[in-house]
């Protein structure tokens, strides 16, 4: 509770904050009487604003009044901020100290048991920018960026229709952070939404950082390697997946939201796919498939058939192979093994190194590992050329932690073609097979609409077809009706 | 999760103790042919043509300085049977032998006199071993003679003789599996045979980079065996593809006729002029591509005999007669002319093969089979003997359908032309 | 855990093509030489009877799977006593299998890889896949591999196409007769007819009716249409003398392609394809098998637990096999042939299909 007694107040507060250098106490004396004093967070409140809504007021208020009736000064004090659009009153101290760290500026008034908090919050923050981790040929440039506000505003700029709700929660015990929990009604089901809801009520942390915190918690299979929960930095990504039935999870202070459930398919799905004409959309796609298969099947398949099934490779290429493998001194598997080693270290070092050195890193990775070790003879260059085409490959995922899981997996494949050959390759995957078709985030299955099948959504994973083909919803997403628009002519 | 340890603690000894078939590319040596001979003593001789890497890394930095090693070496060990050489020959080799590639067999002349019974079983059995081989008989040789003659084309013997298999017109690579087919059917086989090929007139080297022809390996034509799988006899390179042709299994093959001054002026004329294989006449090449062959029995009592009608379509290649080829009727005098020479080439080969070899290398057998399968029951016991003895009734039909690129000869109207 | 119709057709045709393309054609062939495609025409015919009557005595009971119905037809012990065949026969097959997969690999893959590494994995992956998933993924994994399987056949059938020579058929039917053809559309029909385990299956499926039925015979109509292919191929290619006494005929065919000098060697693709159907095969039957002893105890519930006994017993029986190695002919004609196919697979259905319909009638 509040007392009348202004410096009281004031030593409250201060006592809550002590060694908070960022508080600003501003006493508002008039006559050599402290009648009021402002509190806010440095640097998250519009200071134009509050001089020009709420100090000048405040003055003019202090200097022209005489009454010292309780009630109507409390009007009169509500009265003279009415320029600003949002202003509350607090009795609370708890409400009090929420409202100034959310960047809420708070009047405390001599003789006044309550404190006019006023939103005159304007924080720092960035302007929409290019999305940087998903890059489009043709398609909107703007990204997502940290203020959840701006994410949202994103949203409903694209769907400007009631039934995108967007329900708020505040997770993270210390941090308080504003989760906002995005879907359409009437197409997303009504169990998914539920469920997310109480997945994410169930968090108990300390603090959110990023989305992927949530992540790791409301996912179904921590120990998959597979993403269950796609994420994107794209506004148009979000809508489209808002628009498929999905649930969309914007975290504030993370660019990137949440798209869940998540499926195999959509993971391999580009942005660019649905803006190329179809037929190379289609074209495009295969290739992307045949590369995410390359990155993960090429090493294990070249060591299971040049050192156990000679045989099934064309001679003339045996030959070759058997020409350039001379004198290399290393089993082909720990050759592969220390090339796929190399290259993920490569890939490390570079990918958080200041634009300057960049180059530098890629020049010392083309040289040692393209040039001096195939001259000095230890590393065969078919291998060279493996693992390149391999590292080539694990960048065509369109979604960037889907490629993570098949870069990881490549090394257990090897060891399993190394100890089995072929046998152990088919044995390897029928297990991730098994593992995928048995992933179901929030119950959808993972593989949809492939295994289990649904026929008619196969036109947007076999192929990419026009649009107006493109007309069901995933059966497990949707709510009764599949249909998203009505059958058309053209 | 500790389940998951518990299971990781179990394969983890099996990557420990594991790679029993890991054998790396080069602890291996690959294979390319595989040839056996009989020696003196009744055992047998057998030759390895094995890939040497290190010679066939040509291009690139270090191509030149290797340039004196040839690409291939052969090894060779006698031994009781194939198995048995290869283990013998192991013991010279630091490398073991891979014969996941051995794509072709070479059989010296006088194994194959003896009979191959001996020793064709491995090649069908063996799990490494692709199906699809070529084996060879090597006329007038021994197999191993055949394999260490080096080839200029190609940095392999084995892979060029392999080449030359596949443009013969014959199926390709599958001589082997063709060979155990026919031998289960009629009792007999088939293989394509090479011999050693002198250069047809010696030319000196005159310079270091002077390169005449030299001594090499060619195909010969074809071995005949007999149904104990001996050889019977070859037919040669001119007479191997009427056996193909009436199997229906020709695919390409060039004919060259004469065509004298009397064909000009009335179609027909001697066949013998034909055959007499001289060159001063006018000579007409046809290339024909497609080969189609009907056999007919025809069984009315006693001895069965056959209709043989063998169909081809193809175009002039060549033609140095004085005919003026724009013309049909003209075309058709090279179709009659064709046809009359063919027909009389095939009958003289077919003869060759009743008399001499008396085995039905044609499968005239299995058409009876096919075709009258109720009279081939009595027939069968003793068809070796009726075979020599049977009917043929071969007819020819080409079909020309082109002229080349001209049709009258680029060259001015000579002597005798313009018809 | 449930399974759509779909996914019960591709778990049968899994099932049934990739163990039958490998190892029955040879006996067929050596008997009934050229004209074993009829053979194969009657055993597929055969095996769409014998699985319809299976289908209708399921029907019947669409909830309830052999174990519970035939408890329901004949009474609590004279249903537990007539399944025991089944539950032998269930152990029998998956040991068989494994012997047959390691006899494959050893031959073909791997040459001196110990037997128990390549069947304890093979194992190994059976059991995370039905402790983990149960039939729900065995369903879903055929789903996943079926398209799979069905290109890399249409492409080995296409590229082997140039091989094939006709006349290698002719005569039809006049080397042979009636009673060979028939005898030997056995042995294809004994492995086409494993297709009666549906009784297992059947109450899985999320509508169980017309549909599963129909879903059901098309599996074994289809399968049986691609072995009449294989077996087609097969002896255009080698003729019968040859292709009837190579072990593995349709694996060497495929060892024949040879398309411009570079697409070749199709069989490793081949045999990825048809370790997946054993995989699916062992796996129905390791699920069906645990399901049913957990059912025919009375303890429906914990089957999962019961997985832990049925996998080393199989280890056990798989290696026992293995050691004493009794030839593979033998056990497809004299156990597979003679016993299984008249007993589990013709009898205990119509006996079960009689008495039940005979009780509802007179009901």
């Amino acid at each position: 509770m509040l007392s009348p007694d202004l410096a009281y107040n004031i030593e409250r507060m201060k006592l809550e904050f002590l060694n908070c250098s960022d508080i600003m106490y501003r006493n508002c004396s008039i006559g050599g009487l402290d009648r009021a004093t402002l509190i806010y967070v440095d640097g998250m409140c519009d200071v134009l604003a509050v001089d020009e809504f709420v100090l000048q007021p405040l003055f003019e208020h202090f200097r022209s009044s005489s009454r010292v009736d309780e009630e109507a000064r409390k009007v009169e004090l509500k009265d003279i901020f009415i320029p600003s659009l949002k202003i509350s009153m607090a009795y609370e101290t708890q409400q009090v100290i929420q409202a100034i760290l959310r960047g809420e500026t708070a009047v405390f008034t001599e003789g006044n048991a309550f404190v006019l908090l006023a939103d005159l919050v304007k924080m720092e923050k960035r302007a929409i920018e290019e999305a940087t981790s998903e890059k489009v040929v043709r398609g909107p440039r703007d990204a997502f960026m940290e203020s959840l506000r701006t994410n949202t505003s994103l949203l409903r700029r694209r769907i400007r229709s009631s039934s995108l709700k967007l329900e708020c929660m505040k997770l993270g015990r210390l941090t308080e952070t504003e989760v906002v929990i995005a879907y359409m009604e009437g197409v997303v089901k009504e169990d998914l939404v539920k469920e997310v809801r109480s997945r994410l009520q169930k968090i108990e942390l300390d603090g959110i950082i990023h989305s992927s915190n949530i992540e790791e918690y409301i996912e179904d299979n921590v120990f998959s390697p597979f993403p269950q929960i796609q994420n994107t930095e794209r506004p148009d990504v979000a809508v489209s997946s808002l628009l498929e039935g999905k649930v969309v999870i914007i975290t504030d202070n993370t660019p990137f939201v949440l798209i869940l459930p998540m499926t195999y398919w959509s993971g391999l799905q580009a942005v660019d796919d649905y803006t190329d004409r179809y037929i190379y959309a289609t074209f495009v796609r295969w290739i992307r498939y045949t590369f995410v298969h390359i990155s993960l099947l090429l090493p294990s398949l070249y060591v299971a058939l040049t050192t156990y099934h000679l045989q099934v490779i064309p001679t003339p290429l045996v030959v070759s192979i058997a020409s350039a493998r001379e004198g290399v001194p290393l089993p082909a598997v720990i050759e592969a093994l220390i090339m796929e080693f190399i290259f993920e270290g490569l890939r490390e070092a570079g990918i958080r190194l200041p634009q300057q050195v960049g180059p530098a890193v890629s020049i010392a990775g083309a040289l040692v590992i393209g040039q001096a070790v195939v001259a000095a003879g230890i590393i065969s260059t078919p291998m060279v050329i493996i693992v390149s085409l391999t590292g080539i490959a694990s960048f065509a995922f369109p979604v960037y932690n889907l490629g993570t899981a098949y870069r990881m997996l490549r090394f257990p494949l090897l060891v399993a073609a190394g100890v089995l050959g072929f046998y152990g390759i088919v044995l390897f995957l029928i297990v991730l097979s098994v593992h995928m078709v048995t992933l179901r985030p929030f119950g959808v299955p993972y593989m949809a609409p492939y295994a289990p099948m649904s026929i008619r959504n196969l036109s947007d994973v076999l192929v990419r077809a026009p649009k107006s083909k493109m007309r069901w919803l995933l059966p497990w997403l949707a709510q009764g009706r599949t249909a998203r628009f009505p059958k058309q002519t053209k | 999760m500790y389940r998951k340890m518990i299971a990781l603690f179990l394969i983890a000894p099996l990557l420990l103790t594991g790679c029993w078939d890991r054998q790396e590319l080069n602890d291996q040596a690959i294979v390319l042919g595989w040839g056996m001979d009989l020696a003196e003593d009744g055992q047998y001789l057998a030759t390895a043509n094995l890939v040497l890497p290190l010679a066939s890394k040509s291009g690139g930095q270090q191509g030149g300085e290797q340039g004196g090693r040839s690409g291939f070496m052969t090894e060779s060990a006698f031994g009781k049977n194939n198995r048995d050489a290869e283990q013998n020959m192991q013991r010279k080799l630091s490398r073991v032998l891979f014969p996941g590639h051995r794509r072709n067999i070479f059989i010296g002349e006088k194994l194959a006199q003896q009979g191959v019974f001996s020793i064709l079983d491995e090649y069908g059995r063996s799990p490494k071993v692709r199906p699809r081989t070529n084996i060879f008989v090597v006329r007038g040789g021994t197999a191993q003679e055949a394999m260490s003659l080096a080839y200029q084309l190609e940095t392999n013997p084995a892979i060029a003789v392999q080449k030359i298999q596949e443009k013969s017109g014959a199926p390709i690579s599958r001589s082997l599996l063709d060979f155990y087919i026919m031998a289960n059917g009629n009792g007999c086989g088939i293989m394509p045979a090479l011999t050693i090929l002198p250069p047809e007139v010696k030319t000196d080297k005159k310079s270091k980079n002077d390169s005449p022809p030299q001594t090499t390996l060619g195909l010969y034509g074809a071995a005949i065996f007999n149904s104990q799988l001996k050889l019977a006899g070859y037919l040669n390179y001119d007479e191997f593809w009427v056996r193909l042709w009436i199997a229906n299994q020709l695919s390409a093959r060039s004919f060259t006729t004469i065509l004298s001054s009397i064909d000009a002026d009335k179609p027909g004329g001697s066949a013998e002029d034909a055959l007499s294989g001289a060159t001063s006449g006018k000579t007409v090449t046809v290339n024909v591509d497609t080969f189609k062959s009907h056999i007919t029995p025809v069984l009315d009592g006693g001895l069965p005999s056959f209709r043989i009608l063998l169909e081809g379509k193809g175009y002039i290649e060549e033609n140095d007669s004085p005919l003026n080829l724009s013309k049909q009727e003209n075309v058709d005098k090279v179709e009659a002319r064709m046809n009359q020479y063919l027909k009389a080439r095939i009958e003289k080969v077919v003869k060759k093969v009743q008399k001499e070899f008396k085995t039905d290398i044609f499968g005239l057998g299995d058409t009876i089979h096919r075709r009258h399968p109720y009279r081939w029951k009595s027939l069968s016991a003793d068809w070796e003997t009726v075979f020599p003895g049977v009917e043929l009734d071969i007819r020819v039909k080409l079909n020309i359908t082109g002229t080349g690129i001209t049709g009258e000869s680029l060259l001015p109207t000579r002597e005798g032309g313009e018809k | 855990m449930k399974i759509s119709n779909r996914q019960l057709f591709w778990m049968i045709i899994m099932m049934e093509i990739g163990i039958n393309l490998l190892i029955t054609m040879t006996a067929t062939i050596r008997s009934t030489k050229q004209d074993a495609w009829i053979s194969y025409i009657l055993a597929g015919i055969m095996a769409l009877v014998i699985t319809y009557i299976a289908a209708r005595l399921s029907s019947r009971y669409p909830k309830q799977t052999l174990i519970e119905f035939s408890a329901a037809i004949l009474g609590k012990w004279g249903g537990r006593l007539i399944v025991i065949p089944f539950i032998l026969q269930w152990f029998w097959v998956m040991s068989l299998i494994l012997r047959d997969e390691y006899l494959f690999i050893r031959l073909n893959v791997l040459y001196k890889t110990p037997d128990w590494i390549v069947i304890g994995t093979m194992i190994g992956v059976v059991l995370y896949t039905v402790y983990h998933g149960g039939l729900e993924a065995i369903g879903r994994v055929s789903e996943l591999w079926g398209p799979i399987l069905m290109i890399i056949l249409a492409l080995t059938f296409g590229l082997t196409f140039n091989n094939l020579n006709w006349p290698m058929l002719l005569p039809v039917y006049a080397d042979t007769g009636p009673a060979t053809i028939a005898g030997g559309a056995l042995a294809p029909l004994s492995l086409l007819s494993e297709a009666v385990l549906l009784m297992m299956l059947f109450p899985f499926t999320d509508h169980p009716g017309k549909e599963t039925r129909k879903a059901l015979l098309l599996a074994v109509g289809f399968s049986s249409v691609i072995l009449l292919f294989g077996v087609l191929w097969v002896l255009m290619t080698f003729g019968p003398a040859v292709g009837g006494r190579l072990q593995f005929p349709f694996f060497e065919m495929v060892k024949l392609v040879y398309l411009m000098e570079f697409i070749q060697n199709m069989d490793i693709f081949v045999m990825a394809v048809w370790l997946v159907c054993i995989f699916v095969k062992l796996s129905i039957h390791m699920f069906i098998t645990s399901y049913g002893v957990a059912q025919w105890i009375g303890k429906t519930r914990s089957w999962k637990k019961l997985i832990w006994v049925v996998a080393p017993v199989t280890f056990i029986l798989t290696m026992l096999v293995i050691k004493l190695n009794p030839p593979a002919g033998l056990l497809l004609k004299g156990v597979w042939v003679r016993y299984v196919l008249p007993i589990n697979m013709i009898a205990i259905p119509v006996f079960l299909l009689a008495v039940s319909s005979f009780r509802h009638k007179r009901r």
